[in-house]
């Protein structure tokens, strides 16, 4: 683990194309927080705009799936179940949906 | 209380209400999410909770004055927001990059906001216990 | 104004549906209706309610309500135990039915 410390956990549901809301969960983030991408948010794992943050990255399962991604998704990125999205939640302080 | 005690950390934890952000990013009639934010603060007025709102991005347009909701025949939320501090919720932040890209000034805001800049936004959010982004 | 004429003007939980609609008379009718007499105390109550409604286009509850009061009468009344004993249910209900005004929302 990257950080000892569990602080935000950041979902982001939408699709890179919505500057806006990457940039404003962006400028939210601080050491200790993580990000777990859903629904169309997985598309960043594809982007080339998409510039990996620090932050330790998540991506639902699921999603990328359902969305045809398995093989092409960044491999700095860690593929999780809806179990494991649910652990995530209750281990960190608190979540933020970016939505 | 003695004052001593209220640097020990697990006394704050019991004895402290979990403090709420209630994030607004949408400006005025555009979804019914602004709405709903309100819904929210004044419901934990009422369980006297301790709530602040942040108002990101095109948030900070609901609180420009002068709006005139009847034109459109919409619900005037300015009014609704303006109740807030009858409901002790006096705690309101914008960015200062969204004020400056909007032209906005305190004058031109309805309730009076503390003004942060945009690399002070993070550090603002984690002293919060829980975030309501809608 | 009798019983059936004030009932027919409200909604299934007993608030005015047309805000327009209002009156002393409708207030008189549905205090009676409850067998409930309005003093000036309580007069004073339904016009800081109204006066709220006008100010921020919603019913208040009760912590707004005790805020109000203050501002307009002073700390004695803008207490929520003067409230309380001034109306047999909940004060910010009761008041915002006999004043014409949608049900509270949020109130405990």
């Amino acid at each position: 683990m990257k950080h000892s410390i569990f602080e935000t956990l950041h979902i982001i549901s939408k699709g890179p194309s919505d500057q806006q809301l990457y940039q404003n969960a962006f400028d939210s983030m601080l050491e200790g927080d993580a990000i777990v991408f859903t629904q169309a948010g997985v598309y960043s794992l594809l982007s080339k705009d998409f510039d990996f943050p620090e932050q330790l990255i998540y991506a639902l399962s699921i999603d990328v799936d359902a969305r045809g991604l398995s093989q092409k998704v960044d491999k700095r990125s860690t593929l999780i179940s809806d179990a494991q999205f649910v652990a995530l939640c209750c281990q960190y302080k608190k979540t933020i949906s970016w939505f | 209380m003695q004052s001593s005690s209220l640097t020990e950390p697990s006394l704050l934890a019991t004895n402290m209400k979990k403090n709420i952000l209630l994030i607004v990013r949408n400006p005025p009639f555009a979804n019914s999410s602004n709405a709903e934010t309100l819904d929210i603060a004044f419901a934990c007025a009422a369980f006297d909770l301790p709530v602040s709102l942040l108002f990101l991005n095109d948030g900070i347009l609901q609180l420009a004055n002068n709006q005139q909701s009847n034109l459109l025949e919409k619900k005037d939320l300015t009014n609704n927001f303006r109740a807030l501090a009858m409901y002790d919720i006096e705690d309101y932040f914008v960015i200062a990059e969204d004020a400056q890209r909007y032209q906005l000034t305190q004058n031109d805001l309805i309730l009076n906001c503390k003004i942060i800049n945009k690399d002070k936004m993070a550090a603002l959010i984690r002293t919060f216990d829980t975030v309501i982004n809608l | 104004m009798n019983k059936e004429q004030a009932f027919s003007l409200l909604d299934e939980e007993g608030y005015l549906l047309d805000l327009t609609l209002w009156s002393k008379e409708l207030a008189l009718a549905l205090a009676a209706a409850d067998q409930f007499e309005l003093s000036e105390n309580h007069w004073e109550v339904i016009d800081t309610i109204r006066e709220f409604y006008q100010e921020y286009q919603l019913s208040p509850a009760m912590r707004p309500l005790v805020k109000a009061m203050s501002i307009k009468y002073g700390p004695d009344k803008g207490r929520s135990i003067y409230l309380m004993k001034l109306f047999s249910q909940s004060p910010p209900k009761q008041a915002a039915r006999y004043a014409g005004l949608p049900k509270p929302l949020n109130c405990l």
